[in-house]
């Protein structure tokens, strides 16, 4: 026969151990009653022996010889006569009367007198083949006469083989009933535990999509499956944020290394022109230079983007963030005429990365200046409004259209109109990216003047 | 002056072994940390550049045990990492200076003059002399031949720092680094706009233009 193997799941040993737990405590509890109902019944019928021998010691006092004759032949009730066993004897011993029920065949009523039996004492007889016993009072009353009482099992024991065999045809359906509710519990309460092995099976698939499905009733296994598709939204961005930057980067860095590839063939070609060759190696240089710097803004942008970016935390006064920048551009803007003005007060705290976040201020004002015409404006502002540190960066020059709102944060996006400037087209990316990290938020506006205001909106 | 190079890339450690011995140093290469470690211990060097991913002790761990060793030699750090944690890990641990590769050549060569100079306890001249341009730091005035020369702040710093390196061509980085103590990259060229400055006061009207731009490098100041 081949052997049934079950599954060692969580489910099946919850199952098996709340079931054995169930038929254990059954079984307890059956045989303490049944102990309890068997001191119970013998109890009563040592009473009932004692009873017995008290009616016949008052009838032969009474009656003598014959009235005990006529007690035990016309009062005694068929059934007492079915389980009694009544001798009476001599002083020296000696049987005058004795009497047995039928059944008791086994019996060896010889052995209850081996010895003048005491008097007021019990003895036990049993019978294992027919699992009867027999309990036996003596007693020696007036006259010299020893009256020996005796009762068999039988009455008790049919009471409780009855609640033997009760027990055996109930506790079949107990043992159905406590394995059938517990794989029920089992199987309800688990259930959350299944979703999440689907899911996490259905992921291993390639279904990056997939979630747990919850039952918002808001017990632990439900949070587990909360956090558990956090968990997995979490990697999810993560992973299509790596892979997004890679791709990104694979193809920013394709053009500069075309061109360099390029330059140096050419190289190569006009070999051994001296001053050819030597302009294709500074050429080789520059551009070397410029994948670098592609390659360095897009790992800033990633790292900021993936939420891996370590910020280095610090309170800093707003104007010691904003200053070095406005000094660092104010030479640039100078040249092309440009005003720029900075408006900041003194002892506004930011708490946040501020080499970072002067970097983000940096791009901005780097833009601002760079689209600002000849003569404009820039003008930089910071303060405290509630709990927001907005630092507000405006300009006059042309203004960023609707159309490229939103587009103009995102990578190597370069607006039409921008296309005579020099740039990478990141600034902005790496901007929004180094905010996000903040958990803050940049914005764009048209200014009064219809040239553009950027805002940095942090949490102060 | 005596050089220790601590480099796997062989590329890389001959390449800076050939650049350094043109610049008029002696050089010793080894390819590990631990031939470093015994290397320093039996002979004196004026200044070490040291990678930081080698094989065996890496370079934090070598300058770790260089240090608690007593020995003092000023290290640059060579790294492939680039970001802020691992600069302040790599001079934390006892690193002088940090250099990021890939790297400009004249940059490490500026860098490791620096720190020689600093750990030689050499006070920096208070007038300095290039051909016909003479700077007075102390009174901050500049003379090209017999003309004065106004300068604003940041200019005079630049012009200070191209007079202590004559002959070297100063990377972008290294300046934005000295004279405005920045460490990332703005996206315009912030020292093109400075360096046009200085040159407009002090090279426009003459016939010898002593700096010069090195192409993809940086900027020069050329002596006679």
């Amino acid at each position: 026969m081949k052997k049934i193997k079950l599954p060692r799941t969580i489910g099946v040993r919850l199952t098996l151990w709340f079931a054995c737990i169930f038929i254990t405590f059954q079984i307890v509890f059956f045989t303490a009653t049944y102990y309890f109902l068997y001191t119970i019944l013998k109890n009563r019928d040592f009473n009932d022996i004692l009873t017995e021998t008290s009616e016949i010691s008052a009838e032969l006092k009474s009656e003598g010889i014959e009235g005990f004759h006529r007690f035990v032949n016309n009062h005694l009730s068929s059934r007492l006569k079915e389980i009694l066993f009544i001798r009476l004897a001599s002083e020296n011993n000696k049987t005058l009367f004795k009497f047995f029920p039928e059944s008791a065949d086994w019996f060896d009523f010889s052995l209850t007198h081996t010895d003048i039996p005491e008097s007021g004492k019990w003895l036990e007889f049993r019978n294992e083949k027919k699992k009867e016993e027999v309990n036996i009072y003596s007693k020696h009353i007036e006259e010299g006469l020893i009256l020996q009482v005796g009762m068999s099992s039988l009455r008790r024991d049919s009471i409780l083989n009855q609640f033997k065999k009760m027990f055996v045809l109930g506790i079949s359906p107990l043992i159905f009933i406590s394995l059938a509710s517990a794989a029920f519990f089992s199987v309800k309460f688990l259930k959350p535990v299944r979703d999440i092995i689907t899911t996490v099976k259905s992921i291993e698939l390639g279904k990056m999509d997939s979630r747990v499905p919850r039952t918002w009733n808001n017990d632990e296994l439900d949070e587990l499956a909360g956090l558990f598709n956090q968990m997995l939204e979490k990697i999810e961005n993560l992973i299509n944020a790596m892979k997004e930057s890679l791709d990104n980067t694979a193809h920013d860095l394709r053009t500069p290394l075309t061109r360099l590839r390029n330059i140096a063939e050419a190289a190569l070609n006009e070999f051994p022109d001296e001053e050819l060759s030597r302009d294709a190696h500074e050429s080789a240089i520059e551009e070397s230079e410029r994948i670098l710097k592609i390659l360095e803004t897009i790992m800033d942008i990633a790292e900021a983007e993936n939420g891996i970016m370590t910020l280095n935390y610090q309170l800093t006064d707003l104007h010691d963030v904003v200053y070095p920048v406005y000094d660092l551009y104010s030479y640039v803007a100078e040249t092309k005429g440009i005003s720029i003005q900075m408006e900041v007060e003194k002892g506004i705290m930011l708490y946040a990365d501020s080499g970072k976040i002067s970097q983000a201020v940096a791009n901005i004002i780097d833009n601002a200046v760079k689209f600002t015409p000849d003569l404009g404006q820039v003008y930089i502002s910071a303060f405290k409004e509630k709990n927001s540190i907005i630092i507000s960066i405006e300009d006059t020059g042309p203004g960023i259209d609707e159309k490229d709102g939103e587009k103009i944060f995102e990578r190597l996006y370069r607006a039409k109109s921008s296309s005579k400037q020099k740039g990478l087209g990141l600034g902005l990316s790496l901007v929004k990216a180094i905010v996000k990290a903040h958990k803050g938020t940049v914005t764009l506006e048209k200014s009064s003047s219809g040239g553009a205001v950027f805002k940095i909106i942090l949490t102060a | 002056m005596r050089l220790l190079i601590v480099e796997d890339d062989e590329k890389i450690a001959s390449f800076l072994k050939k650049g350094l011995k043109e610049s008029g140093f002696a050089v010793d290469v080894v390819n590990d940390g631990e031939s470093g470690l015994i290397i320093c211990e039996n002979a004196a060097f004026d200044a070490a550049v040291i990678d930081i991913m080698l094989p065996g002790i890496d370079g934090l761990e070598l300058i770790e045990k260089l240090r608690a060793k007593k020995i003092n030699i000023p290290v640059l750090i060579l790294s492939a990492k680039r970001s802020v944690n691992d600069r302040i890990k790599g001079l934390q641990g006892g690193g002088d200076d940090y250099l990021v590769k890939p790297f400009v050549f004249s940059e490490l060569l500026v860098r490791l003059q620096a720190l020689i100079r600093r750990s030689s306890g050499m006070t920096d001249a208070s007038e300095l002399r290039v051909d016909d341009l003479v700077m007075n730091v102390f009174k901050r005035e500049v003379y090209r031949g017999d003309k004065k020369i106004e300068l604003q702040p940041k200019e005079f710093s630049l012009l200070e720092y191209f007079m202590r390196n004559p002959g070297h061509s100063l990377s972008k980085t290294l300046i934005l680094e000295k004279i405005w103590d920045y460490n990332f990259d703005p996206q315009t060229n912030v020292v093109d706009v400075l360096v046009c400055r200085l040159r407009n006061k002090i090279d426009k009207d003459f016939n010898r233009k002593i700096i010069k731009t090195v192409r993809g490098v940086g900027y020069i100041l050329e002596k006679d």
